[in-house]
């Protein structure tokens, strides 16, 4: 068992031991380059006049900001600006009409890289020519029609017996 | 040339005056660093940011506290912004053998001396596990580059609070230790 007074001493030699070092020499020259690379350290005077015009800065910034974004909402709408009965704009979409033998075809813009070969499949079939058709011309002629046999009917007169009105029942029988 | 008429040349455009201050300070704030840290790499890396960072605000310096002091507060918040981050890794350091040849000329004899070198790395092993804010008052005085009270200042807590949480990592040290 230790007395208090080594207990003491070997606290000390056991914390003193921790922190009983020195730094390398490097420190010194690294902190140095350091400042050098820096400026001098700026007076308080200079960092006060830069957080000033800094604060000037802003507010210019800020109110040339305000007033365009103002002017910006007072103009009206580009469509309403244009005059009535202009025609529309279309937009310029390169199109391009190939005249072909039977119709015209509309060719859309493609993908580059994407071939055109690719889109026109050639059909194995073979179509043998057809023969004309011959047709007889139409001739005009008076037809013999029948004529209509019209039945007149009769209607027969419909006899009614003239409504007596009876007095009613003095009991409910 | 003392610290005060240092800073005065480097206010004045001197970058070579710091230079001066910067080989007078940098181990403190080194060890301060490592106090807090608990390895060598991070703590370079913390002293070098805290030195530069003293150069950039020497106009900050108002002359209250010793220039030693003022640097080894930059040091400090520095370190425990990056002991936050890195906490896990602190906890998890174990002992290195880098301490051991310094420990052994605390016992005269070998068989002392191995038995020691034993003990205090034990020691050690309990200062890593207290709570952070009694190792680092018990590391920072055992660093012996401040006074108790500079250290105060430094951490920017009253003196009589820095000497409590310096006896209360003894008496848990002790307690631990005395149970054995």
């Amino acid at each position: 068992m230790m007395n208090e007074r080594e207990l003491n001493r070997a606290i000390d030699a056991a914390a003193g031991a921790m922190v009983a070092r020195e730094p390398g020499r490097s420190l010194g020259h690294s902190v140095m380059a350091r400042v050098r690379e820096g400026d001098a350290p700026a007076p308080r005077r200079l960092v006060w006049m830069t957080a000033a015009a800094s604060l000037v800065l802003c507010g210019a910034i800020a109110i040339a900001v305000m007033s365009r974004t103002s002017a910006i909402v007072l103009l009206p709408p580009q469509a309403a600006r244009l005059p009535i009965g202009k025609p529309p704009i279309v937009a310029d979409v390169p199109v391009t009409i190939i005249s072909d033998t039977t119709s015209t075809r509309r060719v859309m813009p493609r993908a580059p890289g994407v071939s055109r070969a690719g889109a026109r499949v050639a059909l194995p079939i073979d179509v043998s020519p057809i023969d004309p058709i011959e047709t007889e011309p139409i001739v005009l002629s008076a037809l013999d029609l029948p004529p209509l046999e019209r039945e007149i009917t009769s209607i027969d007169t419909i006899e009614i017996e003239p409504l007596t009105i009876e007095p009613l029942a003095a009991s409910n029988d | 040339m003392t610290d005060g008429e240092l800073v005065a040349q480097v206010r004045a455009g001197d970058t070579a005056a710091f230079g001066e201050l910067v080989e007078r300070h940098r181990g403190a704030v080194y060890r301060a660093a490592l106090a807090a840290l608990g390895n060598d790499a991070d703590a370079e890396d913390i002293a070098q940011d805290a030195l530069v960072l003293a150069f950039r605000r020497i106009d900050q310096f108002r002359g209250e506290a010793s220039v030693r002091t003022w640097m080894i507060s930059i040091a400090w918040r520095l370190s425990l912004s990056r002991r936050r981050r890195l906490w896990w890794q602190v906890s998890r350091k174990a002992s290195s053998d880098t301490e051991l040849p310094a420990l052994r000329v605390v016992a005269p004899s070998q068989e002392e001396r191995m038995q020691s070198a034993e003990f205090i790395r034990d020691v050690q092993q309990r200062i890593r596990r207290l709570p952070a804010k009694l190792r680092d008052a018990l590391l920072l005085a055992a660093a012996g580059d401040l006074t108790q009270d500079e250290i105060a200042a430094a951490l920017n807590i009253p003196g009589a609070t820095f000497r409590g949480r310096v006896r209360d990592a003894r008496l848990r040290l002790k307690a631990q230790l005395g149970q054995e």
